[in-house]
């Protein structure tokens, strides 16, 4: 049950602006603001399919069409909306979903791409602008927990993100986990008391204390931020631990990298975690694009209709903002190397959960799938304002400082998509 | 195979020019008839009897035949059956079903819309023509009667992994069919009792999420003495990464005769498609990144190709031997037929690819 509604959240540009002291730090809207916003216990589970999921193979197929593939479709829980077979789990959950099949964005390289959604794609105002997952732990906060408000499970390295945090300040950078796990020498040696731990601890910030002398204190503040976060998390090593889960859940996710790195992701929303991100890699199917996706998409079936399944039975998805989501689609034109290339054109992405519509499905693709049913379609920065607002933030009244800059939250000439809001 | 390999100049004759992409070419029996099967859920022909000005570039032309429609997805597999004037056609939905390739106008003669639960990727037609053997993303292989297409078995071997190959032994008594893992079992048509496992696991690999299957083609050289497997050996996901490779087993003893790695190392990613010239000589087709694709002709026990072309032939997904053996057909691909991004063509159109066959000499 959601503890409070967008509405209530709703501040006035011009109560902001009166409200700013012209001591406004980097990135901070009032505190009074921020206190109340960081009220409301919403979560954010975001799960990245990095490369470019063809929105013909999961959420808009187009079958026996010119451009259509080679894969059947399946009826979904919603009557007379279909989504390819690759798709079983999720086609029955669909009524779960929100389902935007217009999106139109501007990039079609992944270079610029992944960060031009990643933070919204605003309007050019001389900042970098803090990824989504930065904005909400700055927003919303760490929360009761305690534990990082930003945190993102990937396939590879993991490490600090500051740059992630744009003019939010590295503070609200990511931190990554690698292959869904802890950071190396996670845990305190058996061999160091706690009244050795504390006495090193002391050491250290008196070291930092000396070295933050003179300088700007943004840096400073996130190192220490992100230690104090770590030491937090060392207490909490069963996140991490996936291997004492019973054998149904297992079997359910799917034993591969993604149903591994979703279960952790359930742990974390599970222990409170603000913003999760989950990152699968390897999306970028230009050659062998059919048996790519025959391969990939059952596995995101498995591993995301189960975290959405689990969230709901506990009751999370009511506070739980869940999206997925590439950086553009797939072209309808099957390359020479039966691949598909690179669309922001026409594709399509999904929510869930918190402030939503279940069962919503906005716009339309044409019957080939090239051109979506407005001009204009949906872009990030629409998108952007929908989540701030699902989450109970009115991203077109409220602002961002940066310094004394006021900055809209997401691209000022669009809007949220309403139909999709509860 | 015979000892004696001979070396082939192939000579273009012309090229035929779809309008679709197509995922395969053969040749019926009689020679008449030339078939590609499409992307646009149909099987397109060609009659060549009527062909005009061979190896005249600008003035050859062949006659097309009315498409067979009726399929679904993309057209997957076109085999003929070897006595009678009946052709069998298989799509990614499932459905197989048999036709009379020489009618004007074909209708079915019988069709099963679900043979297979999903994409029927691969068929292969028995010795004598009774029956045909079918595989698919369903995991199961079986053999269906060319009379009515009724099921006569199934085999489950392969424990519901997608089944992409499947050959015939030319003895009419073995399947040898090949899936995803690279399991390349041999098994007994009659009983469907596995006989043994010929060495395909490098035809795999697993990259992050990614299940990289890379075998493409199983075929039995005519005197049933030698297997080919035909593909890639995978190296890295998303955009398929890996070598064309064609490897050769001696049927007799079940080993390793050959491995030849095909085409140019930088960027063939795929043998696509393989025969073996009565010659001897082995025949394949390669597809990769953006402007790769080779016809190739090698002579087994050789490193090097006797014959490798990429002029036009771009990205070759189909190739078939004419019945005379003289000619070879290879489906290829129009250039420019990758971009990112909605460009339209210069009347404003969203454009489609299509597979150009080139059809050569074997002089």
């Amino acid at each position: 049950m959601s503890l409070c509604t967008p509405a209530e959240h709703s501040f006035s540009r011009r109560q902001i602006l009166g409200a700013m002291g012209s001591g406004a730090a980097c990135g901070l809207m009032h505190p009074a603001i921020a206190n109340e916003i960081a009220k409301n216990n919403k979560q954010v589970l975001f799960v990245w399919l990095d490369g470019g999921m063809s929105q013909f193979e999961s959420w808009d197929p187009k079958p026996n069409t010119r451009f259509g593939g080679p894969f059947r479709t399946i009826p979904t829980a919603l009557p007379g909306v279909h989504f390819c077979e690759l798709m079983p789990r999720m086609a029955k959950l669909a009524d779960k979903l929100s389902i935007v099949r217009n999106m139109h964005t501007q990039d079609n390289s992944h270079s610029a791409g992944v960060p031009r959604i990643l933070r919204g794609d605003p309007a050019n105002r001389g900042v970098t602008y803090p990824y989504f997952g930065s904005a909400v732990s700055k927003l919303l906060g760490p929360g009761e927990s305690g534990l990082p408000p930003y945190v993102w499970i990937k396939p590879g390295s993991g490490g600090f993100k500051p740059e992630n945090a744009g003019f939010l300040g590295p503070k609200h950078g990511a931190i990554a986990f690698g292959d869904g796990k802890p950071p190396e020498n996670f845990s305190r040696p058996e061999t160091i008391s706690d009244e050795q731990d504390e006495l090193r601890n002391e050491l250290r910030r008196r070291f930092s204390d000396r070295f933050a002398k003179g300088r700007k204190p943004t840096a400073n503040e996130a190192q220490s931020y992100v230690y104090d976060m770590a030491r937090k998390l060392m207490s909490r090593a069963d996140l991490f631990d996936t291997t004492k889960l019973p054998e149904r859940d297992l079997d359910r996710y799917g034993r591969t990298e993604l149903g591994q790195h979703m279960l952790v992701a359930r742990n974390m929303l599970e222990a409170g975690v603000r913003f999760v991100q989950v990152t699968s890699y390897g999306w970028d199917t230009h050659g062998d694009h059919f048996n790519g996706s025959a391969s990939l998409i059952p596995k995101f079936d498995m591993a995301f209709a189960s975290i959405l399944e689990d969230l709901e039975e506990r009751g999370m998805l009511d506070n739980t903002l869940v999206i997925a989501m590439s950086e553009f689609g797939r072209t309808p034109r099957i390359n020479g190397h039966h691949g598909r290339d690179h669309y922001p054109e026409a594709w399509s992405m999904v929510m869930a959960g918190t402030g939503l519509v279940p069962g919503a499905v906005i716009g339309a693709t044409d019957a080939e799938g090239i051109y979506v049913d407005a001009p204009q379609g949906h872009d990030i920065g629409s998108v952007f304002h929908t989540w701030y607002h699902a989450l109970g933030i009115n991203s077109m009244k409220e602002e961002f400082y940066n310094a004394d800059q006021p900055l809209p939250m997401a691209h000022h000439e669009m809007e949220p998509i309403r139909e999709v809001l509860a | 195979m015979s000892e004696e390999v001979v070396a082939f100049e192939p000579k273009p004759i012309g090229t035929i020019t779809p309008e679709c992409a197509l995922t395969t070419v053969r040749y019926s029996p009689c020679g008449r008839v030339l078939a590609g099967t499409g992307f646009d859920q149909a099987i397109h022909r060609w009659d060549l009897a009527k062909m005009e000005n061979p190896g005249d570039e600008k003035m050859f032309a062949v006659p097309g035949l009315e498409k067979v429609n009726g399929h679904n997805g993309f057209v997957s597999g076109l085999e003929f059956h070897p006595k009678r004037e009946i052709a069998f056609s298989a799509d990614s939905w499932g459905q197989l079903k048999a036709w009379p390739y020489l009618a004007e106008k074909p209708e079915p003669i019988w069709a099963l819309p679900e043979a297979h639960d999903g994409w029927l990727r691969d068929l292969a037609i028995g010795d004598d023509g009774d029956w045909i053997a079918t595989c698919g993303r369903d995991g199961i292989c079986r053999i269906f009667s060319t009379i009515d297409g009724g099921l006569l078995a199934k085999f489950g071997g392969h424990d519901g992994e997608d089944v992409f190959a499947i050959a015939v032994h030319p003895s009419g008594k073995w399947a040898v069919s090949g899936d995803l893992r690279g399991r390349i079992l041999q098994w007994e048509v009659k009983t469907g009792k596995i006989v043994r496992e010929f060495d395909g696991a490098d035809f795999h690999t697993l990259h992050r999420l990614q299940d990289l299957a890379g075998l493409r083609k199983l075929y039995f050289s005519p005197d049933g003495n030698t297997l080919i497997a035909g593909g890639s050996l995978p190296t890295g996901g998303a955009n398929f990464r890996g070598r064309a490779h064609v490897r050769m087993f001696d049927f007799e003893s079940g080993k390793v005769a050959q491995d030849v790695v095909i085409g140019d190392e930088a960027k063939d990613v795929f043998a696509h498609d393989v025969a073996l010239h009565p010659e001897g000589c082995l025949v394949a087709c390669t597809t990769g990144q953006s402007g790769s694709g080779n016809l190739i002709l090698h002579r087994p026990g050789e490193e090097e190709p006797i014959f490798k072309s990429n002029k036009g032939t771009i990205n070759c997904h189909g190739l078939a031997l004419s019945p005379d053996a003289k000619q070879v057909a290879v489906s290829a691909t129009n250039r420019g037929s990758n971009a990112n991004g909605r460009r339209l063509d210069k009347e404003g159109n969203y454009p489609h690819n299509h597979s150009p066959i080139f059809l050569f000499e074997l002089v």
